[in-house]
């Protein structure tokens, strides 16, 4: 699975040139716990996060800059998961901008690594129930219904797999 | 804080540990042993990072 396949694509950022005041109630209102930083031509400078401006010792006008960690880690959208979630590990950040061509095209948090894990797993006990039900229609030769349930597994798995992963990357 | 307490037990898949996280919409949940309820750890979204990094190697 790819960092496209699972990060979101509405994007909320904090300018450079913001102060902590700015930042938290952006954070709050779009209820994310950290953001990229950007600057005037949309490049990523940094992350803030709430740990970031609760710990910064500087009052609320302090700039967001002086606060953030910076340089920012960052992925593209083509990589693995398992790279990004590699990175958020060793370096025990919860959230990696996603760049392509220096233009910022997503976020991948630590939470949408969780939600492809559970998607991954709803959709294995799919299987595991599917192959129950077949093996028991091949065993009374029923043909149309071995068919059928074939059929609606594919369905289910396909529409939980958009419904999960859409709900998150719309 | 969050009143209702989500936990997971001791032995369970990490994938189930994602659903609940996913389904409760949380970032840990508490590990029990199962016979005694008796709390074990808390795994989080970096536990789960590091089962997503550590299953591609």
């Amino acid at each position: 699975m790819k960092v496209a396949d699972v990060m979101t694509r509405r994007l909320v950022t904090v300018p450079a040139d913001a102060t902590l005041a700015d930042a938290a109630p952006i954070l709050v209102r779009n209820r994310i716990s950290g953001a990229p930083v950007v600057d005037s031509t949309g490049s990523v400078v940094g992350v803030v996060s709430e740990a970031d401006i609760l710990r910064h010792p500087g009052g609320v006008e302090t700039p967001v800059a002086e606060a953030m960690s910076a340089p920012a880690r960052t992925i593209e959208p083509g990589r693995r998961i398992a790279e990004a979630a590699r990175i958020m590990v060793e370096a025990r950040i919860n959230r990696l901008p996603v760049v392509e061509d220096g233009e910022l095209v997503g976020i991948v948090a630590r939470a949408d690594l969780v939600r492809a894990l559970a998607v991954e797993e709803i959709e294995a006990a799919i299987e595991t129930r599917a192959l129950e039900r077949e093996r028991l229609h091949q065993s009374n030769g029923d043909h149309a219904a071995l068919e059928a349930n074939r059929l609606a597994i594919v369905r289910l798995q396909q529409q939980l797999s958009r419904a999960l992963i859409a709900e998150h990357t719309a | 804080m969050r009143t209702a307490i989500e936990n997971d037990r001791a032995g369970i898949r990490v994938g189930r540990a994602a659903q609940l996280m996913t389904e409760h919409a949380v970032a840990h949940v508490a590990v029990v042993d199962p016979p005694t309820a008796r709390p074990l750890g808390v795994l989080s979204t970096l536990e789960i990072a590091g089962a997503v990094s550590e299953a591609d190697r």
